[in-house]
């Protein structure tokens, strides 16, 4: 058996605020909607903190799986690893079971914060908590493991359950915003290393009220729209979802296209500030171009998140530039958290799965609300209006607190 | 590429320097356990291994007074190793990696309800620990946590010899740390996996007992660096042994296939028939879990039976959950390093392997780390201990002078190579130097002065039929300039 070079996209699957399927949220997308809304009542309730009802938030507003999972399986998998099995179902749709038996699988988890668990949930974990009286633990308490703990590696027996497959591989890793892309750069370099034949790339991340309240006190947040890359941006919203890519050994024609190699670098600077001067975002991206044997000439689109502060706006197009040169003023590039909100992990693998699909339909989306481009901004700013693209490689890229950079360089699957 | 350690550094509630850890390891003392550091709550076990106390040092970073305690051990163990490894001074910052795990990092409800600071808040995350490490060294290259339960620390070195072999770094800087707090006592306790304690504090955790009982949780951090093996010879950086190999898997949700499963994830020519083969020991990973000891007492039973020693250090140092497999990677350095295996305390065991213990000898330094996690994620990690040629000359002359050839003449000459130790030595027997040996020795470990001991031994008994000495610790203290200095010890005159 050959090692392989490459990994090829297998499938692709996401539930945000925008909808719970791919095609629901590039529909929405295209048609312009946002996810983006005031919190309900329902979500508020109970939440005594202040700054919570001050921004709006990209949230899924029912993580109801009940019509797709029987009973016994709702009994013993909590909503969110419904939730997670929904979405590993979609990107592995059209695999069957026997090909699934027949691979080496294995299962990267990617997570800012972890397995958060419902507010109710939580609550009940937290009598629990007062009095150590472990008979009252919310039920189902092995799978989201307990409330207490934020523990992802319960999805390892949830996925491999549900798929009724063995996993030869499991892993979680986590580099806070940049785990989107760290998950997908585990799953390739799995698979590169000849280790294993499939690998589900599962990233996601969930909103707690409290998260508005941290990120509202260090200024990131904003109450008027995201707007990334504008003269006038004061912030984004934040957001949650869920993004699985599958990943497989090349064979026969990709379906979506290929990851190509992969990079990480850390700024090291500061906890929170983005060194604006994007030089290790920028070896991220080197890192991945080398590996992946593509010169920076031939990008021709590049993912970045675009979360509508200054610095890490400052920080994506800077590295960008360094990385790929002048080229990179030719590189137009847009954001879609004015529409999902900000989901740490989770807008990774939007970013991933979006990248896909603008190849496929040949397009790349406007960003909503941006106007009037940062002057300091180097690279074209993709508003208003979508834009045709026949593009063939890209750059899939993700910055994070404590300084994380990951990124992918990834080729369209052939006509 | 062989993968070296280069430095250790260890936050543990039994020490913070290897000798202090091989000295609590090595004794027979009741394990010290306490309950200080940790809610009383009221479920079973109020016993865990706790850090009682700390210093930052004399002037920390602002970022390191604001953290928490899991990014503070991390910190000040992550320090001790980069020191150990003097790495910064020849290798460049930027070239550095840091891969750091955990299996619950700040668990998420001990922050409930607490006021969060914006400066405070950074430190929630999985991965703020191995950030801050990054940020306080300005470590540049590649940088995640691995949260996958008590498998963390030792998939976290796995990864991070793959990213050295395949040369996207220099170095690598890993480990990892956990804390105990009340929700992990929860959550373990939730699992049915902690010990109620009913006994002594030496019946608390009992791996591979036959009336076992749960296990005692810990809190530390270890970390590691890591980096080429010809690089680490390159900088004549201390080496605390090799990275062979590493791999992990998952078992699964049920009990059914989980011996198959762990069988076929192990190749042959894998981890544990390369210390069945080559007389090495496996540090298992055993943290007195019904279920998931018998699991592994199972798989070793199948595996290695009685032909390897088992070494269990859980009784002594408790479950130290995500970095509990970096702890056994670190006592199966000093075992190795000072040829004993520790203590065993009596109680019934499971039958079907060999446990190690004092009388156990250590016949070779290779061994096998394991860790388990609870939700099925299993780490496995090939380990070669590993002293100075310096250091091996010396356990080797130690080793004549006691037992072998202690009235002979034994000199010899080597030097270090791209392909390894380049030797000739030789015992002067009878007025005529014998030759013992020559060649070329891939890396200078205790495995090659065992070896000699070996050949010298037949040595004694076919060709002389007496003993030799080795004159003097001359070899003791020096390393690459070592030939150049005793040159004498190989002229003509010293062998007629």
């Amino acid at each position: 058996m050959t090692t392989p070079r490459h990994s090829v996209v297998r499938g692709v699957g996401v539930w945000n605020a925008l909808g719970r399927s791919v095609a629901a949220c590039w529909d929405a997308l295209q048609a312009g909607k946002t996810g983006v809304a005031p919190l309900s009542d329902a979500w508020l309730s109970g939440y005594l903190l202040s700054k919570t009802e001050q921004f709006e938030v990209g949230y899924v507003t029912d993580f109801n799986t009940d019509a797709v999972f029987s009973d016994a399986e709702q009994q013993r998998f909590d909503t969110r690893v419904r939730a997670v099995l929904t979405v590993v179902r979609e990107a592995l749709a059209g695999v069957t079971r026997d090909e699934l038996a027949a691979s080496r699988v294995a299962v990267v988890v990617g997570t800012a914060v972890g397995m958060r668990a419902p507010y109710k949930r939580l609550m009940d974990g937290l009598k629990v908590y007062q009095t150590g009286n472990l008979s009252e633990l919310p039920r189902p308490h092995h799978y989201a493991s307990f409330v207490m703990e934020n523990l992802p590696d319960t999805l390892f027996h949830a996925v491999a359950h549900d798929l009724g497959v063995s996993l030869r591989e499991s892993m979680v890793v986590s580099n806070i915003c940049a785990s989107g892309s760290t998950t997908i750069a585990h799953g390739h370099e799995l698979i590169r290393q000849n280790r294993v034949d499939v690998a589900i790339c599962i990233g996601f991340d969930f909103f707690h009220p409290r998260q508005n309240r941290v990120f509202g006190d260090l200024q990131l947040l904003s109450q008027s729209p995201c707007m990334p890359f504008d003269q006038h941006r004061k912030g984004f919203q934040i957001g949650e979802g869920i993004g699985v890519v599958v990943l497989e050994r090349e064979k026969g024609q990709p379906r979506y296209g290929e990851v190509l190699g992969c990079g990480l670098a850390s700024d090291a600077a500061h906890p929170t500030a983005p060194d604006r001067s994007g030089k290790y975002y920028a070896r991220a991206i080197q890192m991945a171009l080398s590996e992946g044997g593509v010169a920076p000439t031939s990008i021709d689109y590049v993912s970045v998140i675009g979360r509508g502060s200054v610095q890490s706006d400052l920080k994506e197009t800077n590295g960008t530039l360094l990385a790929l040169g002048a080229h990179a003023k030719q590189i137009a590039i847009n954001s879609f958290i004015p529409q999902t909100g900000y989901c740490f992990a989770a807008s990774g693998m939007f970013g991933f799965v979006l990248t896909m699909m603008q190849f496929r339909h040949k397009v790349l989306l406007p960003t909503r609300h941006t106007t009037q481009v940062d002057p300091q901004i180097e690279m074209p700013i993709i508003c208003q209006q979508a834009m045709p693209f026949d593009g063939q490689y890209a750059v899939v890229s993700n910055d994070a607190f404590m300084g994380g950079n990951a990124a992918l360089v990834v080729r369209k699957a052939s006509a | 590429m062989s993968i070296a350690i280069t430095g250790i550094g260890l936050m543990t509630p039994f020490g913070t320097t290897l000798p202090t850890v091989w000295q609590y390891l090595q004794s027979n003392d009741p394990p010290t356990f306490g309950t200080s550091g940790m809610d009383v709550y009221p479920f079973p076990s109020k016993l865990a291994g706790t850090i009682s106390s700390y210093s930052l040092g004399d002037a920390p970073s602002a970022l390191l007074r604001l953290s928490n305690r899991y990014c503070q051990l991390a910190s000040l163990a992550a320090q001790d190793a980069l020191v150990d490894s003097g790495v910064l001074d020849h290798i460049s910052a930027d070239d550095i990696g840091v891969i750091g795990s955990t299996q619950l990092g700040l668990p998420g409800i001990e922050q409930l309800g607490a006021t969060i600071s914006p400066l405070k808040a950074q430190f929630l995350y999985l991965h703020s620990a191995t950030g801050l490490i990054a940020i306080q060294h300005q470590l540049h290259g590649p940088s995640w946590t691995v949260a996958t339960g008590e498998a963390s620390g030792l998939m976290a070195v796995t990864q991070a010899a793959r990213w050295l072999r395949d040369k996207k770094c220099k170095a690598i800087l890993v480990g990892g740390a956990d804390t105990l707090s009340r929700s992990a006592g929860l959550h373990f306790a939730s699992l049915g996996a902690l010990s109620p304690c009913k006994g002594g504090k030496r019946e608390c955790c009992e791996p591979f007992g036959i009336h076992r009982n749960g296990t005692i949780l810990s809190e530390g951090s270890v970390w590691m660096v890591l980096e080429p093996y010809e690089q680490a010879v390159h900088r004549k950086a201390p080496i605390h042994g090799l990275i062979e190999e590493g791999d992990s898997f998952q078992l699964p949700t049920t009990e059914k296939g989980v011996l198959r499963t762990w069988e076929s994830a192990h190749a042959p020519g894998g981890p544990f028939e390369a210390v069945r083969n080559d007389g090495g020991y496996v540090m298992a990973a055993a943290n007195g879990s019904p279920l998931i000891d018998a699991w592994e007492h199972a798989f070793l039973t199948h595996t290695v039976g009685e032909t390897v020693p088992v070494v269990t250090l859980t009784h002594k140092v408790g479950n130290m959950m995500g970095t509990g497999g970096l702890v056994n990677v670190v006592g199966g350095l000093l075992i190795a390093r000072h040829r004993t295996m520790p203590g065993l305390p009596p109680y019934d065991r499971m039958p079907g392997i060999q446990y190690a213990s004092p009388d156990t000898p250590v016949t070779s330094d290779r061994f096998v780390a394991q860790a388990i996690a609870h939700q099925g994620s299993v780490a496995t990690l090939l380990v070669r201990g590993y002293l100075s040629v310096a250091d091996a000359i010396h356990e080797l002359s130690t080793r004549l002078n006691r037992e072998m050839l202690p009235d002979l003449p034994f000199v010899a000459q080597y030097t270090i190579t791209e392909e390894g130790v380049d030797h000739a030595w030789h015992i002067q027997a009878d007025a005529q130097a014998v030759s013992v040996g020559e060649g070329v020795h891939p890396a200078p470990t205790i495995q090659m002065a065992m070896s000699y001991a070996t050949w010298m031994d037949i040595v004694r008994d076919k060709k002389t039929g007496q003993q030799a000495f080795f004159e003097g610790d001359i070899m003791a203290d020096g390393d690459l300039s070592l030939l150049a200095n005793h040159e004498w010890l190989y002229s003509e005159s010293q062998w007629v």
